[in-house]
């Protein structure tokens, strides 16, 4: 099996979903480390290194605002979704269960597989 | 034997490192971020373990972290050759371009302080070293990228990744002191020395006239006509130290009016330079002193010339600064409650 490639292409496929699971994620307020526990706990591992300056480019796409605060005396920059990164959002979900039912179905069997099965 | 290091000093020097090769006009903000979610973790860790972290498993967070180049890579938004050449590799490479142009711009730039030695018009040196720049500007980048993306293509990758160890990562230098306010009360005295003398030579041509050498040498036509701008370029100089030492305006527009006084002085000095010799023969002339005024010459040429380089770079970094600083959204806007 080809190791390399598969490592390859499943990066490529996670890197498309971060971005989806980010946004997701900022609908509640999230410093960095706090964001990368939570996605975390939900499943997706991610980098700090990948994280971090991706927070930055979505925000300067204006999808995301964000704010210093202080918590447990500690200064920290805190990121929520924009009004506009709701709307890019909300398309970029129903984009992913388009994606995800057009993939369900195409990863059946084909129709002449299954009657020579039965 | 060497001390160890605590956990504020490790965090403090990776920070730094980290820091230093950000861009300039994001450092500061990035970087408290950057430590903001490095200390979170540390304390996440403490928390979980009941009991502060030893500074061996700090460093095992930042090495996991990763090595500050490669941090500070990812903040970047279009660097040069960014597709043709690795995270892993990319910091070399911008190292390596950067020092090979200021190499050769030192180098090219002491052979033209030589050439105003020569017998060679100021203006054809001057044209040379444009055209030379220019296509250097051009030709070392191409290569260098080319040479890096042949080890890309081979699949040369130094491992700094791997090897580093963030004990190894220098020292955070002391702060520099604020920029010292008696510096710039010098700039504003000797300014006003500067106006002064213009005024006089401005309202009074005689005085103007047998200065240098007494009459043996004067200023040419082209230095006498031009004495008005020089007297608003020096009234400006002036206007703009003051400025600094009473931090009466907002720096940006500090930062506005330096960069045009600088311009404009470029754009004098280059005008000055294309008239040729700024320093005529005067009333009192000697012709014994021929050798004399034609060296005098050169090297006011000469100090013209890396004056203009010198001022003409810092304008560019000043003027890239402030057009990137502009044009980014505001960081800090306040969330959406």
């Amino acid at each position: 099996m080809n190791l390399n490639a598969f490592e390859h292409l499943r990066l490529e496929l996670r890197r498309g979903c971060l971005v989806l699971a980010v946004l997701a994620k900022l609908r509640s307020e999230y410093h960095g480390y706090a964001l990368v526990k939570a996605l975390r706990e939900g499943g997706l591992e991610i980098d700090e290194n990948t994280l971090y300056p991706l927070l930055r480019r979505l925000e300067n796409q204006k999808l995301l605002a964000s704010a210093w605060r202080v918590e447990d005396k500690r200064n920290k920059r805190f990121y929520r979704l924009s009004e506009e990164g709701r709307a890019v959002l909300a398309w970029l979900l129903e984009e992913w269960r388009n994606i995800n039912g057009a993939l369900e179905k195409l990863s059946e069997a084909p129709t002449g597989a299954r009657r020579r099965k039965a | 034997m060497k001390r160890e290091l605590t956990n504020q000093e490790l965090l403090d020097r990776y920070i730094h490192a980290v820091k230093m090769m950000l861009p300039p006009d994001k450092m500061e903000d990035i970087a408290a971020e950057v430590r903001s979610n490095l200390e979170s973790q540390v304390e996440d860790q403490a928390m979980a373990l009941g009991r502060q972290l030893r500074p061996d498993e700090v460093s095992a967070i930042l090495k996991q972290h990763g090595h500050p180049a490669k941090v500070a890579y990812q903040y970047r938004e279009q660097p040069l050759g960014r597709g043709l050449i690795s995270p892993a590799l990319f910091p070399f490479y911008w190292f390596t371009l950067r020092a090979i142009l200021a190499l050769w711009l030192t180098i090219r730039l002491i052979v033209a302080v030589f050439a105003l030695q020569g017998t060679s018009p100021v203006g054809t040196i001057l044209l040379g070293l444009g055209r030379d720049v220019l296509l250097a500007a051009i030709i070392i980048p191409a290569g260098v990228t080319l040479l890096f993306a042949v080890g890309e293509y081979l699949e040369f990758k130094y491992r700094y990744s791997e090897k580093w160890k963030p004990e190894a990562l220098g020292p955070v230098p002391a702060p520099s002191p604020q920029p010292p306010k008696p510096r710039l009360m010098v700039h504003i005295m000797s300014g006003i020395a500067w106006l002064i003398f213009w005024t006089l030579s401005l309202y009074s041509p005689w005085f103007f006239w047998v200065w240098g050498g007494r009459g043996i040498f004067s200023p040419s036509e082209a230095l006498y006509a031009m004495r008005f701008p020089l007297w608003l370029l020096a009234f400006f100089g002036i206007s703009q130290s003051w400025l600094s030492y009473t931090r009466f305006a907002a720096s940006k527009w500090r930062q506005v009016l330096c960069i045009g006084m600088v311009a404009a002085g470029v754009g004098l000095a280059i005008f000055l330079l294309l008239t040729g010799d700024l320093l005529v023969a005067g009333p009192k002339w000697d012709p014994t002193q021929a050798k004399s005024l034609a060296t005098l010459n050169q090297m006011i040429a000469g100090v013209l010339v890396l004056a203009c380089i010198v001022a003409g770079l810092a304008f560019l970094r000043k003027f890239i600064r402030i057009i990137r600083r502009w044009s980014s959204p505001t960081r800090t806007a306040h969330l959406a409650s």
